[in-house]
């Protein structure tokens, strides 16, 4: 572990953090010295910037009251040092434009100097593309930038994502793993920033379809820059699994080890932290619960086919023959009341005929007058005779009538409204 | 060692060995009533003695935990199946105790479970890939403490947690002892 920290300490930022600063004063630098190369001239500039950031400014503060909030966090001799540096460049401006004025405010300027300073100490400059980015979808969607702003961002950023892609390849291809680690947490964000550029080039062809070319472009260096990212974790983590040491990857590459890892390597850091052994909740109705709920059916039976009919004459056919026979033996039995009349009393008949007799042949009568194919009709009286003595106590008046065409559709139900119902 | 820890490391390996001095068991069952839980006595299925945490009758981890339910897990319907057959497998004899059972082999309760469900899916392959889903379910098991560790024998014995089942729940097993699946069970 103290090597890992003597290593950290070697790599940490204060050693590189000038070079990158210098990089990034260059393009306005007048001359390859225009950075100071000790570290404290920063840290007095922040020291202004909390000053001004936490007491009550509002007017300005004197050069002593700054000294005082500044003797907090850097040497009185380093803030006398710089004092006359930052009045001349504007990093401190008077208060008001006269001489006898000698208070000073901060100028928002540096304000934001010193953000991108740290951002740059922090994440490097792949997060300026991804605000460039954001900002430019931000504008292009509320119509605040021309086509040819948008163009010319659009070319910066793809531009700056080729250049970070082949820094990262130069770095894995060329440069020693300790110059790797001290750039590990400048590229956290490509996820984002493909998610981003493809969210801009959207918004884009939609409004400029002429644009799609450069978009795509666009795309295709973000998409290099990503896989120059992979390329360059799993650099460091090839160098971090054969040294064994987990302790200097970011949380996104902690993923990565646990994907490629052995498990030897991984239980390494826990090998001396207790665990409490898993619980898991069982009862006997959740065990009977699963095996009724994956219980199989049980299997279908189909019945048995019916035993094959035994040969001899079709049933069906037995069956009309019986009906056309019940057929005949009604019509016959018609025919014999009538005696070749087209209609007969039927009441003294049934009166003289016994209980069962009288039974019969109203029966029989009504199911000839019901077949559509016996032509006969039944009416019916509303009257009733009642002769306790007789062998049938109660009797309605009926008559049997020849029907012919209309008159066989006649049933006992129209009947009964002309001379009431039968009642047996 | 102070009874807090005592519990602690019981809660951590599980079982412990029973101590010779009669006044650290009672110290230890005392600072269990506290934490309603219970010491109780088990003997695996080499019939050496060990203690481990069970819990007291008018609780249980649901009760205890509450709203920290993501403390405790629920068993998957596959860990629930392979364990009942596994019961089933381990004990014999239902007029007998539960724990610790008998010994089965890996090979009896997936056979077991494959006579239960039937087959799943078409083909060798489908069969396979079920029978290693269940042995990976064994091995679950065998974590959470109902399966007891694995010897190396390809053998299954029932683990130590079963025995802080109360007397209700092994009833309840008994009563349904043949709907468990078994080896050799008709499923017609």
């Amino acid at each position: 572990m103290d090597q890992q920290d003597d290593l950290l300490a070697t790599l940490a930022s204060p050693d590189r953090f000038p070079e990158r600063v210098n990089a990034f004063v260059a393009p306005v630098a007048n001359e390859s010295d225009a950075v100071a190369q000790d570290p404290l001239v920063l840290a007095v500039a922040e020291a202004v910037y909390e000053a001004f950031g936490d007491l009550d400014a509002d007017g300005g503060l004197t050069r002593s009251e700054l000294a005082t909030a500044c003797a907090r966090s850097v040497p009185v001799q380093a803030f006398d040092s710089r004092f006359d540096l930052f009045v001349s460049m504007g990093l401190l401006r008077r208060n008001r434009e006269k001489p006898h004025q000698r208070r000073y405010v901060l100028n928002p300027t540096s304000v934001a100097a010193l953000l991108v300073y740290e951002r740059l100490r922090e994440v490097g400059g792949v997060q300026e593309i991804l605000a460039l980015l954001d900002r430019t979808r931000q504008e292009l969607l509320t119509g605040k930038i021309t086509r040819e702003t948008l163009v010319n961002r659009m070319t910066r950023a793809r531009r700056g994502l080729s250049i970070f892609a082949g820094h990262l390849q130069h770095l894995v291809r060329a440069r020693p793993w300790e110059e790797l680690l001290a750039e590990r947490s400048h590229h956290r964000s490509t996820d984002e920033l493909l998610a981003e550029a493809k969210e801009l080039v959207t918004v884009v062809a939609d409004r400029f379809s002429d644009l799609v070319g450069l978009g795509s472009r666009l795309i295709g260096e973000a998409l290099r820059y990503s896989a120059a990212v992979n390329e360059f974790c799993d650099r460091l983590l090839e160098q971090a699994g054969a040294r064994r040491d987990f302790s200097m990857l970011l949380p996104e590459q902690y993923l990565s080890a646990a994907l490629n890892s052995s498990m030897d390597e991984l239980a390494t850091p826990f090998a001396r932290t207790v665990f409490d052994p898993p619980s898991l909740v069982v009862t006997p109705e959740q065990i009977f619960r699963a095996v009724d709920d994956h219980q199989p059916r049980p299997p279908r039976h189909r019945p048995p086919r019916p035993p094959a009919m035994p040969p001899g004459p079709d049933p069906v056919a037995l069956a009309r023959n019986r009906v056309n026979a019940e057929r005949v033996r009604l019509t016959a039995e018609t025919e014999l009341h009538l005696q070749g009349g087209a209609e007969v009393d039927l009441t003294s008949r049934i009166r003289g005929a016994s209980w069962r007799g009288a039974a019969r042949m109203v029966a029989d009568v009504l199911k000839a007058h019901a077949d559509p194919s016996v032509p006969v009709a039944v009416l019916l009286s509303e009257a009733i005779i009642v002769d306790s003595a007789g062998p049938v106590s109660h009797v309605t008046p009926m008559t049997l009538r020849r029907a012919s065409g209309p008159e066989i559709v006649a049933d006992v139900d129209v009947a009964s409204e002309i001379s009431g119902t039968a009642h047996v | 060692m102070s009874s807090p820890l005592a519990l602690a490391r019981m809660r951590a390996l599980r079982t412990v060995r029973v101590p010779f001095d009669p006044s650290e068991y009672s110290a230890l069952e005392s600072a269990a009533q506290l934490a309603a839980r219970r010491i109780t006595d088990v003997v695996d299925g080499d019939g050496v003695r060990a203690l481990m945490l069970g819990w007291a009758p008018e609780y249980d981890p649901g009760s205890v935990f509450g709203a920290e339910r993501g403390y405790l897990r629920n068993a998957s319907p596959t860990a629930l199946l392979t364990l009942a057959a596994c019961i089933r497998c381990c004990w014999p004899d239902p007029s007998e105790s539960l724990y610790p059972g008998c010994a089965a082999t890996e090979d009896e309760v997936l056979d077991a479970l494959e006579r239960f469900t039937g087959p799943v899916g078409s083909g060798e392959a489908s069969q396979n890939a079920v029978r290693r889903v269940r042995k990976g379910a064994i091995r679950q098991l065998r974590g959470y403490g109902l399966l007891a560790p694995d010897s190396g024998e390809g053998t299954v014995r029932l683990g130590p947690e079963v025995a802080t089942w109360s007397d209700p729940d092994v009833s309840q097993l008994r009563s349904r002892y043949d709907d468990l699946p078994a080896v050799g069970r008709d499923q017609s």
